[in-house]
């Protein structure tokens, strides 16, 4: 496994894409920490993009390299080296040079204007989680689907789902049924959305709560404590362990 | 001495039956040619026998061992696909060390008399993407012959390459030959092979329509060429 790791590591890092999203990242986070001194509202800026733009380029970016590289996969699959070896290789090089790309993209400006806050860590750890998370569904689209067409159309319904469909599902049942207590409908679909559990972590820590009335106060009561906590991170972790061993099962299996 | 032994090999694709019922053996020291019409079944098969493709039932025994599910035994299969496609940002080296690392210092030779022998020199170090169709196919079989391999896997070895480079992969795979590797290479190009063959299989629509020595279709067909014994394949009956 670690000797695909390391190919497959090296050549991300070789590739333009992975240097290209850390600028990406890194110009952002610097561009608006430059208009404001405040953390808190350069985190909620930073959280937008990251709800809505990060899940899009890393289910492109995962989907689109794994067809680019769907033969020299089968190449090295004609050598002596085990599915899973290979499988857990370029899963987990992937995950850790797009989560070294944010770590670097993110992390460095905020250390450079000395921004420590919890709001400024919860989104570092959202965005990581969000890239452990985002990349298996990627690899598990691209491994599904033999058609590249097929599986980056999939990528990108699953991506409108979870971030533009969500929101307007939820927006329309808050509104709609707003003298019905919906929150103890709405609450349990977050845990069904990665996107939104990522943003979640994030909110908890930026005291907006208190802005959203019994809605927030609710949202405060479930999410805010060591529970609340443990119960993102849970469903975060299903959220990477599921698509993970469902993408292993059929790349086990598959026919190159 | 039997290497390989292909037992009722079946594969379905959905319920399309791409193999069915194969049969085959395979020598140490020979050279077996797989041909058949296009989507007759050769490529699967071979396929089957890298583990690309995962048979839906039988057996492959290499040394009598059944190796399906299995990865190790590659570390004595050498594979040379149809048509690579190496990442184009990394240099033939780099591929070559990859496969030195997955397969192990002790089954990978030098390179440098291949590289010599193909005129690779000064491609080895530039990156994929810069290098032509025909200079791909050269790293391909640099690559594939580097192996020291019990059975080479060829597929379509000869196609992109310069007559001269044709040349020196068929004096090579001879070379092979000679030191007692089973060679199995699938073509449609006979007459490029024809002085190679000891054996062929002709596949159609999945099946093995026939198996045996060269001279013995050539003695059943009447047919002094390869070429033309092959494309009487199909008129004779009980072959």
């Amino acid at each position: 496994m670690w000797k695909i790791f390391k190919y497959k590591f090296l050549r991300d890092w070789r590739g333009t894409f992975v240097w290209i999203y850390t600028f990406l990242i890194f110009s952002l986070t610097s561009g608006i920490g430059f208009f404001t001194s405040d953390p808190a509202k350069t985190v909620s800026s930073i959280l937008s993009f990251l709800v809505l733009l990060i899940p899009l380029i890393l289910l492109l970016f995962t989907v689109i390299d794994y067809y680019n590289d769907k033969d020299f996969i089968s190449l090295i699959l004609s050598y002596p080296i085990g599915r899973e070896d290979v499988f857990l290789g370029k899963t987990i090089s992937r995950i850790l040079s797009l989560s070294l790309a944010w770590t670097s993209g993110y992390l460095l400006p905020m250390i450079l204007k000395g921004w420590f806050s919890d709001a400024v860590f919860w989104l570092y750890l959202a965005g990581l989680i969000l890239t452990f998370s985002i990349v298996p569904i990627g690899l598990l689209f691209g491994i599904l689907c033999d058609e590249k067409i097929t599986g980056i159309s999939l990528a990108v319904i699953f991506w409108f789902s979870v971030t533009i469909l969500y929101d307007t599902v939820i927006l329309l049942i808050s509104l709609n049924f707003s003298e019905y207590p919906v929150e103890k409908v709405v609450i349990p679909l977050i845990f069904l959305n990665p996107v939104d559990l990522a943003r979640i972590l994030v909110v908890r820590s930026l005291d907006i709560a208190a802005l959203m009335g019994y809605t927030g106060a609710l949202f405060d009561e479930i999410f805010k404590g060591i529970l609340g906590l443990f119960l993102i991170l849970l469903s975060l972790s299903i959220w990477t362990i599921l698509p993970t061993y469902l993408a292993y099962n059929i790349f086990k299996k598959k026919d190159f | 001495m039997e290497i390989l032994k292909i037992e009722g090999l079946n594969k379905f694709f959905g319920k399309r039956w791409v193999l069915k019922d194969v049969n085959l053996s395979f020598y140490k020291g020979e050279i077996s040619v797989i041909t058949g019409p296009n989507a007759s079944g050769k490529s699967t098969f071979l396929k089957c026998l890298l583990g690309l493709v995962i048979p839906s039932s039988g057996k492959i025994r290499f040394n009598g061992e059944d190796i399906i599910g299995k990865s190790m035994y590659r570390r004595y299969f050498g594979y040379m696909p149809q048509n690579p496609s190496f990442p184009l940002s990394l240099t033939p080296r780099d591929i070559f060390e990859l496969m030195v690392e997955i397969y192990g210092k002790d089954r990978v030779e030098e390179p440098e008399r291949y590289i010599e022998r193909f005129s690779l020199g000064d491609h080895w170090e530039r990156p994929i993407g810069t290098l032509s169709g025909g200079t791909r196919q050269k790293v391909n079989a640099v690559l594939a012959l580097s192996v020291k391999a019990e059975v080479y896997l060829l597929d379509e070895p000869t196609s992109s390459l310069d007559p001269k480079s044709s040349i020196i992969l068929k004096e090579e795979i001879l070379k092979k030959k000679r030191e007692g590797s089973c060679i199995i290479l699938v073509t449609h190009i006979i007459p490029s092979v024809e002085y190679l063959a000891d054996n062929l299989v002709y596949f159609l629509d999945g099946r093995v329509r026939f198996s045996g020595r060269v001279k013995d279709l050539k003695l059943v067909t009447r047919e002094s060429n390869l070429e033309g014994a092959i494309a009487k394949i199909e008129d004779v009956e009980n072959i």
